[in-house]
């Protein structure tokens, strides 16, 4: 849609410069004005459709169903959208350290591992579940492949000790998943 | 005027190159939030553990009795993984958690120590009367330290011949349930 616009208000402002005026150069400055406000508006339109970047700003993994015994593996999904016109690389990462894993109000913490899958990610897709310290220490590397809009699944599992039973409560983490082009 | 051209058309060149977000190193976060609930919950590491006739000790011969008026004793090391506050109770099931061989019995008594509120500090006889250690009453409790999921519950097991005539030869059996609730 972007390209389209460009392209008509180009044809638009020929007319104008090729007419032969006397006041030729006023109207070239005129047509030159013209089309760079076209090219801003088309520039800002392609940013605001957001070329390359997430859909969405935020996403959320509900895992369930709660946990209810000791050594127990529970799992979710999210899938998020990324809208990407060539090959990017996806890389996660941690506000603070330790966020990437589920830890309780009373700092009690799951062992907790991600998955990010999608085919946009081709043999950089994860197959094995990854600890969350392997995830951000150092920030592991995905290659997207192609161009979007490319589905990134990011798989989410928390698991409670063997040796002993978890605090009860509500476990939360956060992880950022950074585009770069 | 050409340099001026040639300028222009360079800073165009830029500003729809920064626009279109060409230049390489441009990145975007997406903030993934991530929840899971534990619910409170209690679990026996061994949900069906065992004494053997080998685990008694205390007679002549050391772990059989071979006398009247013998006594074997014995403490099972049982864990209880817990999130809550617990109450833990007791009840006789096979041949009512009295050690039995056929129509013979040997007193049997019973204690709780570990990681309880109020560990027993001398033995109870199995039955169910006051004081007795199936008693209704008679409950032990475990109180939750954050962090702290895992607590040591002892079960001390004491079998006592008669005194005054020779129990039947062979083994004598019984089982009990320890019940957590929470």
């Amino acid at each position: 849609m972007v390209i389209r616009l460009c392209a008509k208000t180009e044809r638009g402002s020929r007319p104008e410069a090729q007419d032969g005026d006397v006041h030729r150069p006023g109207m070239l400055r005129t047509a030159g004005s013209v089309l760079a406000a076209s090219l801003i508006v088309c520039a800002a339109s392609a940013v605001g459709l957001g070329v390359t970047g997430w859909a969405e700003p935020t996403g959320s993994v509900a895992i369930a169903p709660s946990f209810t015994s000791t050594n127990q593996a529970n799992s979710a999904s999210t899938a998020l959208t990324l809208n990407h016109d060539g090959p990017v690389t996806l890389q996660a990462s941690e506000a603070a350290a330790g966020d990437g894993v589920l830890t309780s109000p009373s700092s009690d913490a799951l062992a907790t591992a991600y998955k990010l899958t999608g085919a946009a990610l081709g043999t950089s897709a994860d197959t094995n579940w990854v600890s969350a310290s392997d995830l951000v220490h150092p920030s592991r590397s995905y290659s997207v492949e192609g161009v979007g809009p490319s589905e990134i699944t990011v798989w989410v599992r928390g698991v409670t000790p063997a040796d002993r039973v978890s605090d009860a409560g509500v476990y939360s983490a956060t992880v950022i998943l950074t585009v770069t082009w | 005027m050409r340099a001026r051209k040639v300028l222009r058309v360079a800073c165009a060149g830029a500003l729809v190159a920064v626009l279109f977000g060409l230049a390489t190193g441009a990145t975007d976060d997406c903030v993934v939030s991530i929840t899971g609930t534990v619910e409170p919950f209690a679990e026996w590491s061994d949900a069906a553990p065992t004494i053997a006739a080998g685990d008694f000790t205390g007679s002549v011969d050391g772990t059989t009795i071979s006398q009247v008026g013998e006594v074997l004793e014995t403490t099972k090391a049982l864990t209880l993984y817990a999130n809550a506050n617990i109450t833990i109770t007791a009840a006789g099931t096979a041949n009512s958690g009295i050690a039995t061989n056929g129509i013979e019995t040997l007193t049997t008594k019973y204690k709780i120590t570990g990681n309880v509120t109020v560990p027993d500090a001398a033995w109870k006889t199995a039955g169910s009367g006051v004081g007795e250690f199936f008693n209704a009453a008679n409950s032990y409790s475990v109180t939750h330290v954050s962090g702290d999921g895992s607590y040591a519950i002892n079960l001390g097991v004491r079998l006592e011949s008669p005194a005054v005539r020779a129990a039947d030869a062979g083994d004598y059996t019984c089982s009990i349930t320890l019940t957590a609730t929470w």
